[in-house]
């Protein structure tokens, strides 16, 4: 065996497990921000195919090898503990598991190749893809693992020649020994006290010219149809895989909760939230009833968080949710909605799908029911702030990851600032709480806002309005903050503020600049100023709009702060709320007091199609959504084996209650079993399989028939190839074998009409010596031809390829 | 009436016999051609790891990691359907010479035929069991092992290895295992083939020396006038065997040709010149032989062996040999090269004995003793001849006697060094 061959296989697969190492180390420390692991394994590899491969110069021994994996391991280890009790990085803790595998294959590359290093840097390679699918979810892992697999595959496809000549010519490598298995060959001997007795027989490997290598790029060619087979396979196993829930959520080792909003908030906090760009979720909204893509014409005001308590604090001011006897429910069925939310609007879908760092907040389009399909959240529905409340306790199930909930908030693609305070025309006990609650939405200390009480008289007094019109109060305060330009909408919130003042009487007073955040508070403390029941909402109000997908991609810098005030029904009479509104009933309304500024409009999503990747990533693979959604191949079986425990069991008991009761059999009948189906599946089935054996045995019983409809079977070609070939060149002359002609016949009839007929008299030469050595192989003891008659041949076969080539194709 | 039944119940019993050993064959068959699938080291580790994620995937419920161990679940289905449809519908076809000799390099060539029509097959490894048959039963831990990297569909490719016996004796070749690691090394795939064949293994030969050309020929003077010369043909017609490249198209035997539908040609038999009449003691004590008696025991028979090879396929000379070993097996006339390779083969086989039975070896001889009265006795003891003519005194007249010249040679003491060189082969 060619020495040469065996140490350019070793480089090959080198090679192959350093790539795929560089690889899974780049995923695994993709999430971390440091790119340590991969530049170390990297800088191993080379050094270690330079050094230890290639030029032979070095290579750790058994003791350094031990040596470099305790240190390593010691390392990874220490790391770790440093990492969790030290500085508390959970980045840091991800590195260091890492390292526990990157460490010893960087050992691994500094020894000298066999079978057995090989075996070990596969498995540890195993193992670190297997981390990086719980460290790096993200779509990177789905792009890098066809390559990798790939890979895998054209490593694994050298390997087994590897092990193949290793298992044929053990000599090909010296193997470091293993401790244990030098103990047992010194037991060996101490015992036998001889050395291994000489075999009486020596069996060599004999390089043959016929039996040529295949290079080593076909080997990488054949691996690629078998890597996509493997992916193709798998996605049929994921898909087809049985099963009744979806991925659950996991946090991630290094993922940390960044983005939200606050339950309790003080002014300036929006802030800081509207320049982050974090993204937060992707919103969806479908008609409920064709599932069709929904178009509206601005952003949706999401809602997020609910306050309605103002406290004033020494240098802030704090919203929060008044602690009340809030009144929870189940999500309402569209059929349950009440005339007020219903009427005048459309019926639509929308799919929350919050991205993994979004903290457990749970949003809403209120008026809000139960769509028909989508996955539905396991929650219940505060009636008073219309957001969910989850039904799990643990923080890893109350983690909304995506759901789906239909909305009233849209008529012809605009949304509705009207919300009926009862959605559900039946919650009269809720009602009754909420109207006692109410009292408390005017709740305000008059003395904290001078300022903004003048302001507010100005207002009205400039805009006619009367001081019992509350509804032309507040559209007249939102006017004046969204049209008149005397405030401005600004994220710098560097200038002075005064300590001593409320933040929104300062400003009010002496800053007359602010977010979404001042606007909203400042308008609510005038609505209660007016003794307008109000509060305010914390949402997001999105503007990057993803085509691809149909989607809204929220991110965090679209937080927005809105104000709702409650009126009722007679105060809506004659607005333009009316065609809304029924008789007796009470209403949010919502107003936006913040000036609207270039960036509310409507945009395309930068790196769109990036994201609706990640988005069918995510759907697809991580949480596999859709695998247990209405459109699922087996949503039925997900929908039938819900409770098929508990079916189960129920069976069981009676199947046991029946036996102890001798009427076991009687009731057969009652099982329902689909006897005519089953029957039909049968027949089916076995006609299949007959109608299979008469073609297979077809030839056997009527070779005739068979060969009149084209399904005897070939008769077998000559052994030799060439004259197989030479046959073949003869059929295009028309010549084709009777049962009854030998070789020779055919061959002599042929070269007399090629001779005659078509005036090529050489090959009468060329087809008598194809038949002579072709005699000589069949009935001279199967002897091959040497070099010159295999020249020979194959001289003949072109001649005689030619000749054919140069004829017209005329059947004899 | 009783006769009746009992031949009926006896022909019932032959059918279910005869249908029983038809199943039996055809099971074998079936068996025989099955591809058989096992995990290699490395497989189990895959799967050792397969485990491990998909249980891991499963309690968690983490999708990617189903993923993942999906893939690794597909690359081990490929492994198992690819690693049997390689090995399925393979030919082997072994050539192997029916004789060699010890110490000489033996090609052994194994050609695989692929008769799928698009399915090529890789990485395919032939092995051929080796195990001696005689003078002693014992299975060899060596493989005879032939890889074949390529074979393209309706392709024929073979690979050969060479094997160099250290051992006479009779050795059973196969049957021939095929297998693959194809594609991905993490199973292997393997079908097993009847087609075991016997392989004879000559004695090694050694030279003689001048020494004893000189003593033969002053012993073999007589008769070397009395023998015929060569005719015009080739010699004595000896039998029928196939056609093989470089036969002459005169010794094509047309009418068993044409009976067969092969080409077979005739074989003849050269004529002798001088005669000579051998006995081969073969003496090993009962208890654990030392290598001395072992190597004395070979060196007899390496002579013997020379001996007939020198004289009879070279001098064309006839030889009379009597073998006592275990058995006693005698040769009365050996005087071609087909009989001489009879010889060969039988010395191949030889047993030594703690009691060889010179009594019945020269009994069987005594007709050619009576027509060449020159004995040369090939020994590993000393001479015994004394002790051997009382016993014989009794079966043959005393004439004979008179007439009888012996001549012992000792293996063990070295009595053979002048007459003959010989090494065993390392």
């Amino acid at each position: 065996m060619d020495a040469n061959t065996v140490k350019n296989l070793r480089a090959i697969l080198t090679l192959h497990f350093a790539l795929i190492a560089v690889l899974t180390a780049t995923l695994v420390s993709y999430g971390s921000g440091s790119a340590f692991l991969p530049l170390f394994i990297l800088i191993v590899c080379v050094v270690g195919f330079l050094i230890v491969d290639s030029l032979e110069w070095f290579a750790l021994n058994r003791f350094g090898v031990f040596i470099g994996m305790t240190t390593g391991t010691a390392f990874a280890v220490g790391s770790y503990a440093y990492n969790t009790f030290s500085i508390a990085s959970e980045s840091g803790q991800l590195q260091a598991i890492a390292g526990l595998l990157v460490f010893p294959e960087a050992v691994l590359f500094m020894q000298r190749k066999n079978l057995r290093v090989f075996e070990q840097l596969a498995i540890f390679l195993l193992l670190e893809i297997m981390v990086a699918a719980l460290v790096n979810d993200n779509l990177l892992f789905g792009i890098l693992l066809l390559p990798i697999v790939l890979l895998w595959v054209s490593s694994l496809f050298h390997f087994s020649r590897y092990a193949t000549l290793v298992q044929i010519a053990p000599h090909i490598e010296v193997p470091m020994p293993k401790l244990f298995e030098v103990l047992v060959a010194q037991f060996v001997k101490s015992i036998m006290g001889a050395e291994r007795p000489k075999g009486i027989v020596e069996s060599k490997l004999v390089s043959s010219p016929e039996n040529r290598t295949t290079p080593s790029y076909r080997r990488i060619l054949q691996s690629i149809p078998l890597g996509i087979g493997a992916i193709a396979f798998s996605a049929l196993f994921f898909y087809f895989l049985p099963r009744t829930t979806a991925g659950g959520y996991r946090p991630k080792l290094n993922q940390q909760v960044r983005v939200g909003l606050p339950e309790t908030m003080t002014l300036g906090q929006v802030g800081r939230a509207l320049q982050d760009p974090t993204p937060v979720m992707r919103v969806k909204l479908t008609h409920d009833a064709s599932a069709e893509a929904y178009t509206i014409l601005e952003g949706p005001y999401i809602r997020a968080r609910v306050y309605d308590h103002f406290t004033r604090m020494s240098d802030t001011t704090r919203w929060d949710l008044a602690p009340s006897k809030f009144v929870y429910g189940p999500i309402p069925d569209y059929a349950r909605l009440g005339a007020d939310a219903t009427k005048n609007r459309d019926r639509v879908r929308v799919e929350f799908d919050l991205l993994p760092n979004c903290q457990t907040d749970s949003f809403t389009l209120p008026p809000t029911f139960l769509p028909r399909g989508g996955r539905k959240p396991n929650a219940t529905i505060n009636t008073y702030t219309q957001l969910l409340q989850p039904n799990q306790q643990n923080d890893e199930e109350r983690h909304l990851q995506a759901y789906t909930l239909g909305s009233m908030d849209y008529l012809n693609g605009r949304q509705l600032d009207i919300l009926p305070i009862l959605p559900v025309h039946d919650s009269d006990d809720i009602s009754r709480f909420l109207r006692a609650h109410m009292g408390n939405l005017v709740d305000i200390n008059h003395r904290d806002f001078p300022s903004v009480e003048l302001l507010r008289n100005r207002i009205i007094r400039e805009a006619n309005v009367a001081e019992g019109e509350s509804l032309a109060q507040a559209k007249a305060i939102e006017k004046y903050f969204s049209q008149a330009g005397e405030f401005k909408y600004t994220l710098d919130l560097t200038a002075a503020v005064d300590p001593k003042l409320d933040p929104v009487e300062d400003f009010v007073a002496n800053q007359r600049a602010g977010h979404c955040q001042f606007f909203a508070s400042t308008m609510l403390v005038m609505l209660r100023q007016s003794a307008i029941p109000s509060r305010l909402v914390l949402g997001y109000k999105p503007h990057e709009f993803n085509s691809y997908g149909q989607y809204f991609h929220v991110r965090q810098r679209d937080a927005h702060a809105w104000v709702e005030a409650r009126f009722s029904s007679r105060d809506l009479m004659g607005t333009d709320y009316e065609q809304w509104i029924a008789p007796n009933s009470e209403y949010w309304i919502r107003f936006d007091p913040t000036p609207s500024v270039s960036d509310d409009e409507v945009i395309a999503q930068p790196n769109q199609f990036t994201d609706y990747a990640d988005k069918l990533w995510k759907g697809y693979v991580l949480e596999g959504r859709e695998l247990t959604g209405e459109k699922s191949i087996y949503a039925p079986a997900t929908e039938q084996s819900k409770n098929m425990y508990a079916q189960l069991a129920e069976q069981w008991a009676k199947l046991k209650e029946d036996l102890a009761s001798g009427k076991f059999g009687t009731e057969a009948g009652a099982i329902g079993f689909a006897w005519p189906l089953a029957i039909l599946v049968a027949g089916v089935g076995m006609g299949i399989a007959l109608l299979w054996q008469l073609i297979v045995n077809l030839p056997r019983f009527a070779p005739k028939l068979a060969k009149r409809i084209g399904m005897s079977p070939r008769r077998t070609d000559f052994h030799q190839e060439f004259f197989s070939r030479c046959v073949r060149i003869l059929r295009k002359f028309g010549f084709e074998r009777e049962d009854s002609q030998t070789p020779q016949e055919l061959t002599r009839e042929a070269a007399d009409y090629l001779a005659h007929e078509k005036g090529v008299e050489s090959s009468k030469e060329w087809l008598q010596f194809l038949t002579q050595s072709y005699y000589r192989i069949r009935f001279g003891g199967g002897r091959p031809l040497n070099d010159q008659d295999q020249v020979a041949v194959q001289t003949a076969l072109k001649s005689l390829e030619k000749s054919a080539a140069k004829l017209p194709a005329q059947k004899r | 009436m009783d006769s009746q039944a009992s031949n009926a119940s006896q022909s019932y019993s032959g059918w279910l016999w005869q249908r029983w050993r038809r199943k039996r064959k055809r099971d074998r068959a079936r068996n025989l051609a099955i591809v058989r699938f096992r995990l290699t080291r490395e497989g189990w580790h895959f799967l050792f790891v397969l485990l491990f994620i998909f249980v891991g995937a499963v309690i968690r419920e983490i999708n990617l990691l189903i993923l993942l161990a999906g893939t690794m679940i597909g690359l081990l289905n490929l492994q198992w359907r690819f690693n049997t449809r390689t090995l399925q519908g393979l030919k082997v076809r072994r050539r192997i010479p029916t004789r060699t000799m010890v110490g000489v390099p033996t090609d052994v060539s194994i050609e695989i035929t692929n008769s799928r029509r698009w399915l090529g097959s890789w990485l395919v490894l032939a092995e051929d069991q080796l195990q001696k048959v005689e003078p002693n039963v014992k299975r060899l831990t060596e493989k005879g092992v032939a890889l074949i990297d390529e074979v393209q569909p309706q392709r024929s490719t073979s690979a050969r290895y060479e094997l160099r016996f250290l051992e006479r004796g009779r050795y059973r070749i196969g049957s021939t295992t095929i297998s693959t690691l194809f594609p991905i090394g993490l199973g292997r795939g393997w079908r097993a083939l009847d087609n075991s064949v016997d392989l004879m293994v000559h004695p090694h030969l050694g030279k003689l020396l001048p020494a004893c050309r000189s003593l033969l020929h002053v012993e073999l003077e007589g008769n070397a006038k009395a023998v015929p010369r060569a005719s015009v043909h080739e010699g004595e017609f000896y039998g029928l065997r196939n056609w093989q490249t470089g036969d002459s198209r005169r010794w094509i035997h047309w009418r068993t040709t044409a009976k067969r539908g092969e080409l077979s040609v005739r074989q003849f038999e050269q004529l002798q010149r001088r005669q000579l009449s051998i006995l081969l003691d073969l003496y090993q004590p009962k208890t654990k032989p030392s290598e001395a008696e072992r190597q004395a025991v070979e060196r007899a028979i390496a002579f013997a062996a020379t001996l007939a090879t020198e004289l009879v396929s070279r001098d064309r000379d006839r030889l009379a040999f009597a073998i006592a070993g275990e058995s006693v097996d005698v040769l009365p006339n050996v005087q071609s090269v087909v009989l001489v390779h009879d010889l060969l083969d039988r010395l191949s086989e030889v047993r030594p004995s703690a009691a060889p039975n010179l009594v019945d070896a020269v009994s069987q001889f005594r007709l050619s003793l009576m027509r060449t009265p020159v004995l040369l006795v090939i020994s590993t003891r000393p001479d015994q001849f004394a002790a051997l003519r009382q016993e014989l005194e009794h079966g043959l007249s005393q004439p004979y006697f008179n007439r009888l010249q012996v001549r012992w040679l000792n293996a063990s003491n070295g009595e053979l060094e002048p007459y003959f060189q010989w090494q065993p082969p390392t």
